[in-house]
């Protein structure tokens, strides 16, 4: 796995923390641990997505970065090619 | 308002092509059961639901549906990648590519066009609820059809992940909508609906 692709797979695996906390943090509100938790993983993917868009450009189109929002690779294309 | 993040939820990443496994997955963009319908029920039915709790999870949820549906659509792009219109003839593939050629187009593994009479929105807390949570189970047994189906190693990690987030989803409106009966007339809770029949003080 090349570098980009490694912190691409840290940001969506923290974002996928904060998807999961946020879903039970809907139905359990008073929880404070989950709360907790929630914030943890948001601080979380907030710093690996930083670390992805100062290397390899934005991710949202309200994300500052030297590369463009319409470069290539789209998160569909892959050519199969195990890059 | 809706801001879109330049990732998938989960990696997609298949390497070999085969327009039979594309028509089975295809399922999953436009078919019954399938992501487009899920977020399209979710992301309607918030408009009437009663208590913050709700509306957040049928919003989070919902948003999240929108993701997979760009997962599936992925899947299937990235399985006619380069696709002859001998291998669609050959993977039964060819009714689909009379009409899209390789592009991804909201239909079920039989080419019906997404319809939304497949969804409901009934303004009604716990009929949508109940919806949602058969939903998610019918989702969740049309993955466990694909995994039969599939041979794929690469397509099955993916369709796995998205199974798994069906189980999820039941779970939290499983939640919501105790959430809801708790709130209710204990005794009948058929008997209120707390999107219509509004306690409305405002004139003293």
């Amino acid at each position: 796995m090349n570098q980009k692709n490694e912190i691409l797979r840290k940001v969506d695996e923290k974002g996928f923390a904060v998807t999961e906390w946020k879903l039970y943090t809907d139905t359990h509100p008073n929880d404070a641990q989950a709360v907790a938790a929630l914030h943890r993983a948001a601080a979380e993917y907030k710093a690996a997505r930083e670390e992805y868009l100062n290397e390899y450009g934005p991710l949202a189109c309200t994300d500052m970065s030297n590369t463009s929002w319409i470069a290539d690779p789209w998160p569909w294309d892959y050519e199969g090619c195990g890059c | 308002m809706f801001l879109y993040e330049k990732r998938l939820e989960y990696p997609v990443k298949i390497a070999n092509v085969s327009a039979k496994n594309a028509k089975i997955v295809m399922d999953q963009y436009g078919g019954p059961d399938g992501e487009l319908g899920a977020s399209l029920r979710y992301l309607s039915q918030r408009f009437s639901m009663p208590f913050p709790e709700l509306k957040a999870l049928l919003t989070d949820i919902g948003t999240e549906e929108l993701g997979h549906l760009e997962m599936i659509g992925a899947i299937v792009t990235q399985l006619t990648r380069n696709l002859s219109a001998e291998e669609a003839k050959k993977g039964g593939f060819d009714a689909y590519f009379l009409d899209h050629t390789t592009g991804v187009y909201p239909a079920d593994s039989a080419g019906v066009p997404f319809n939304a009479a497949c969804i409901q929105s009934t303004g009604d807390v716990i009929a949508d609820l109940m919806e949602d949570m058969a939903a998610e189970q019918k989702a969740r047994l049309t993955y466990d059809n694909i995994l039969r189906l599939v041979d794929d190693a690469d397509v099955k990690d993916v369709i796995r992940f998205l199974r798994e987030r069906e189980i999820v989803h039941f779970q939290r409106f499983g939640e919501a909508l105790r959430l809801v009966t708790d709130k209710l007339d204990d005794r009948n809770f058929y008997a209120f609906n707390p999107s219509y029949d509004k306690h409305c003080n405002c004139n003293g």
